[in-house]
């Protein structure tokens, strides 16, 4: 029996695609994978840790580099850490979040699902910042791959808060927001290509 | 690959090629409708990982992506000049015998580069609609990897009516060129030309 060509060809890109959804289940639990969803700053002048614009910019590219890698590694902890717990995921509620830091051209939206929360943190032009942690009892803690952090309390309602960066610390407040339909979830992280 | 043969060429099987009813078409357009729709409802339920299995020697998993769909972008291009030479639209060298294999090489290698940017693409991100691009770029892929179910199903039949192949080479070529545009294109003119 002959076989068709152009089968085999769809054969083989089936089983190649089917390895590699094996190998992404297998691999998404370990820390040395690399983040998917982290998009550079579009501009590549930016630096991302310049708040106030006083922080002189390094190099640029290695500071998104080492962004990207710190990002990376938290993510992928973050994903072992939702694999390993028996993750009551399913049932849990995601509060979402939108307000500023005072006293700065910053604002904020913050995403809490269970005891993971993320945090993004950007003016409109030069500075957008992600921030991960964790969201336990009341108390939220998260910190971004370039330093900065967001401690503060939450209720379903209201988050306080101090943002803080090397520029010095701000109050962050936010009050609970719908998130739109049009944005993709905060939860996702950077966006995508 | 001696048991390989290519079947749509004329083959020493006794029985006359039959000419395909509409029956056949419309089985071959149900299964190229059930990939693109099974493609974007998978994109849509699973839960985007954030992560995926990278390949070493780029910055990141984007630089990757973009340049395996510009390297299956190129392959477009040989891809629509060699079928434009085999239906006589183009007179290049239009005697050769290479321009058949190169055809189904060149679209082989292209279909083959596209499957891990799909994959990255369902497993990682999902099918978005946050903004034109994405939303696109979304229903592109997913009308890609239709388009070309189909016509692999047609190759592997004979009697196909004349207009099938154009149509649908048409088809997988139009929608690569737009993931192409959506994704790559984008990725460089957006963040420059980077690996």
């Amino acid at each position: 029996m002959k076989l068709s060509t152009p089968l085999v060809t769809l054969a083989i890109g089936a089983v190649l695609a089917g390895g590699l959804v094996v190998a992404n289940v297998v691999n998404s639990a370990r820390p040395e994978t690399a983040v998917a969803a982290t998009v550079p700053n579009p501009d590549p002048s930016d630096s991302q840790t310049s708040i106030a614009g006083s922080d002189p910019v390094k190099d640029p590219a290695a500071e998104r580099a080492a962004n990207r890698q710190a990002a990376a590694e938290l993510r992928a902890q973050q994903a072992k850490a939702t694999q390993d717990a028996p993750a009551p995921a399913a049932a849990t509620v995601t509060w979402t979040y939108k307000g500023a830091v005072a006293g700065t051209d910053l604002t904020a939206a913050i995403s809490v699902t269970g005891e993971e929360a993320v945090a993004y943190v950007c003016d409109g032009e030069s500075v957008e910042i992600w921030l991960y942690g964790t969201a336990t009892d009341a108390s939220l803690d998260l910190a971004a791959a370039s330093g900065e952090t967001v401690t503060g309390t939450f209720t379903p309602d209201l988050v306080g808060g101090v943002f803080t960066s090397s520029d010095g610390q701000w109050t962050l407040s936010a009050a609970s927001a719908q998130w739109p339909d049009w944005a993709p979830p905060i939860a996702d992280g950077p966006g995508q290509a | 690959m001696t048991a390989v043969s290519d079947s749509y060429l004329p083959t020493a099987a006794p029985t006359p090629a039959r000419a395909a009813g509409a029956l056949t078409l419309l089985v071959l357009f149900a299964a190229g409708a059930a990939v693109a729709i099974g493609t974007g409802v998978y994109g849509s339920l699973h839960e985007p990982a954030g992560i995926a299995v990278n390949i070493a020697g780029f910055s990141g998993p984007l630089e990757v992506k973009v340049w395996l769909t510009s390297l299956a972008f190129v392959l477009a291009i040989v891809q629509l000049v060699s079928a434009l030479v085999m239906y006589g639209r183009l007179p290049l060298a239009a005697g050769a015998r290479w321009w058949g294999p190169l055809h189904r090489w060149s679209g082989r290698l292209a279909f083959l580069t596209t499957v891990p940017v799909a994959i990255h693409c369902l497993y990682a991100l999902g099918f978005q609609s946050y903004d034109t691009r994405v939303l696109a770029h979304s229903l592109l892929g997913c009308a890609f990897y239709g388009a070309f179910t189909t016509k692999m199903l047609g190759l592997s039949r004979k009697g196909m009516p004349g207009w099938f192949m154009p149509v649908l080479g048409g088809a997988v070529l139009t929608g690569l060129v737009g993931l192409w545009l959506t994704s790559s294109l984008w990725f460089f003119t957006t963040f420059g030309i980077r690996f």
